[in-house]
């Protein structure tokens, strides 16, 4: 059973977290302050934390930097501050994702289950199929629906297979621009959205209303499907 | 002239009379120190005069053949020639160097103006009024400060009487000017210059400073508005993330919710909107309170019946301990802005106190029994005093680390409302800890004692 932590100081939302939650099979844990949440965390192992960063006794980034201290369970963050700087901010301190209140609730589901699912170990599940394409990671190979194959340069490539092994999670732009041209390039996001936009070219239906190629302002991209 | 006119006669009889004991160089010399002294005092052309007049008076009286315009020795006729000569010449150094002393005096006494005005205006008597009217305490003279507009020129400051004689106009840049009354050229160009510059220097400052505060009051204005938007944008946000986490819940069509779940769920519906309702409201009265719309309908009221009102849908109402008379005088008050003032401080009083201490509100006559103090007491941590003030400020809570989801309009709108009803808003200290608002009503003078029923 997965354990679900979530720290929030507002009972009411508490309650109809806990309520959908446990009605899914997820085991939930509540805190109203930052300091039980983190004795919580120490406590049950969550297999995932919710925290809100608007918290009575501590900023919910305190809280974030807490758990980060030494354990790597996936962090959503909750919150109501919708500027670009506070997202930044909490998914420096390691958060893994950012719902903004108001939310609705297939969406944070859909968040939760991707932060819980295991990273796809490289041999397993390597073909990822959408209404629009199919994408083998072992072969290297994506075909439109259609049946043509679709041609990618090799760090096309490499963006669009960092993306779909995270699918459903959030990839920040810092960790894409790493992982894909490397440390020293970790401020150049102007590479990231002149290749996303090719990708998107290539494998979109409408590259200007993009279904699996998300941007998600501030803080990096999504591959959904 | 009058000096010379009196000195050369008189030095003239005195050396008649003593004719035989001087030299005829001795009595050039007696001369040449009347012209000196002539020089001194009337100036150059009056002792180039005095010069001339001695040189005849010498020649008539005292050179050989005496009595007549002949002299016989050539070296006394060298003697007169050389006297008037040097006299002309050391009069005119003379008269040169007087002058100097006199402008270099004059130059001293515009400095000490000067400076004094630099004084003034740098002790902090910054405005074109303060350097007019040391312009008026200095020189004695009427001035007025003026500024170009569209519509011709209009008067900046003044100072002193003017009695419509001649004006000196002096410029001071484009558009501003000085007018003293005074003869053109009567008092240093410069002086006037500089009193002219620093009274448009200290326009321009004076119209900075304005500037600064304004553009300081706009930013402190535009901090409290982005807090405030915040803020805002928090507490209707809060209360809505439950409605909606709840809503789409209960549209999810795969999980069969059971009467249990559905009913909490419903109630955090219904708790969510109560807190919008109750945010809006304080937001509606606070614009209310901004724009002066509030109109107070005074009337006799009994405050036993305002009170439960306005505990009424409170988030922990239950708990007040509430000791309100209901033989109490009527009170002169508006119910419905009462009501307002005390819900608020109910909910600020409930919201601040610790569990198993619940807040109190009492209701008692003051000593000179014209007013009613309503009193709401908890036993919270308190205020310090030096922040007492700002308490009753918008928006004091900001940012989004709060107890128990305060919105920091609660205090704002019971002050202001209780501003607009003339009634009065102390804090107190609670005995122990915490904190006491008081609130003054006036006993109703139409019916000071209630209706007692006969048994």
């Amino acid at each position: 059973m997965t354990t679900v932590l979530v720290i929030d100081d507002d009972s009411d939302l508490l309650r109809a977290l806990r309520i959908n939650l446990s009605a899914r099979d997820y085991r939930v844990e509540t805190a109203g302050e930052g300091g039980a949440g983190l004795s919580a965390v120490a406590r049950e192992h969550p297999d995932a934390v919710i925290v809100d960063l608007g918290l009575p006794d501590m900023d919910g980034a305190d809280v974030i930097r807490g758990v980060r201290g030494w354990s790597s369970v996936p962090i959503i963050v909750l919150s109501a501050r919708d500027q670009e700087a506070q997202k930044v901010a909490a998914l420096d301190a390691g958060a893994d994702d950012y719902v903004t209140k108001p939310f609705g609730m297939d969406e944070l589901l859909a968040r939760l289950r991707a932060a819980t699912r295991r990273v796809l170990p490289s041999a397993g599940d390597p073909v990822i199929e959408t209404a629009d394409f199919r994408l083998d990671l072992a072969a290297k190979l994506v075909r439109l629906a259609s049946g043509d194959a679709v041609r990618l340069t090799p760090t096309e490539w490499q963006l669009l297979e960092t993306l779909a092994r995270n699918r459903g999670r959030l990839v920040s732009r810092y960790q894409l621009l790493q992982q894909v041209w490397g440390p020293e390039y970790q401020t150049e996001t102007h590479y990231l959205r002149v290749y996303i936009a090719q990708l998107r070219r290539k494998l979109e239906p409408d590259p200007s209303r993009p279904r699996y190629l998300l941007t998600e302002p501030g803080m990096g991209y999504r591959f959904s499907d | 002239m009058a000096v010379a006119a009196l000195a050369l006669p008189g030095l003239t009889v005195v050396l008649d009379v003593t004719r035989g004991r001087l030299e005829l160089v001795d009595e050039l010399l007696l001369y040449l120190l009347v012209v000196v002294v002539v020089t001194l005092i009337g100036g150059l052309w009056p002792s180039v005069l005095a010069a001339l007049a001695a040189g005849l008076l010498l020649n008539w009286y005292f050179t050989p053949p005496v009595h007549t315009w002949n002299v016989d020795a050539p070296t006394n006729v060298l003697a007169l020639f050389l006297f008037i000569a040097t006299a002309v010449t050391v009069s005119a150094v003379v008269h040169r160097a007087a002058r100097a002393s006199t402008l270099a005096a004059a130059r001293a006494a515009e400095a000490d103006v000067l400076l004094a005005l630099a004084r003034t205006v740098l002790a902090g008597d910054d405005s074109p009024q303060a350097v007019l009217d040391h312009l008026h305490d200095t020189l004695g003279l009427a001035a007025r400060f003026e500024e170009r507009t569209n519509d011709g020129w209009i008067l900046l400051a003044s100072a002193g009487e003017g009695d419509g004689g001649a004006t000196t106009r002096i410029p001071a840049g484009e558009s501003l000017r000085l007018l003293v009354q005074v003869e053109p050229g009567t008092v240093g160009d410069r002086v006037l210059d500089g009193f002219a510059a620093q009274a448009a220097a200290a326009c321009v400052r004076h119209r900075l400073r304005i500037q600064a505060e304004q553009s300081e009051a706009l930013a402190a204005a535009n901090r409290m508005r982005t807090a405030l938007l915040a803020a805002v944008s928090h507490d209707l946000r809060t209360p809505l993330a439950s409605v909606k986490a709840s809503v789409s819940t209960l549209r999810q069509r795969d999980i069969t919710w059971t009467d249990t779940d559905r009913d909490a769920l419903l109630a955090t519906i219904e708790d969510g909107a109560d807190r919008l309702t109750a945010l809006i409201a304080n937001l509606l009265d606070m614009s209310r309170i901004h724009t002066g719309a509030v109109e107070p309908f005074i009337r006799a009221v009994a405050l036993d019946e305002i009170v439960p009102l306005a505990a009424r849908g409170l988030d922990g109402a239950a708990q007040l301990v509430v000791d309100v008379p209901d033989d109490l005088p009527l009170v002169c008050t508006d119910p419905v802005l009462l009501e307002r003032v005390l819900a608020n401080l109910f909910a600020n009083a409930l919201r601040y106190s610790p569990p198993g201490r619940p807040p109190t509100v009492r209701a008692e006559r003051t000593g000179d029994a014209s007013t009613v103090a309503i009193l709401v007491v908890d036993h919270g941590e308190g205020v310090p005093a030096a922040d007492r003030a700002r308490i009753f400020e918008p928006f004091q809570q900001l940012g989004d680390r709060r107890p128990a989801g305060g919105v920091g309009l609660g205090l704002a709108v019971a002050k202001g409302f209780a501003e607009a009803m003339s009634v009065h808003l102390t804090v107190l200290d609670t005995a122990g800890g915490g904190l006491t608002m008081q609130v003054d009503v006036p006993v109703s003078r139409a019916v000071r004692h209630p209706v007692r029923t006969q048994p």
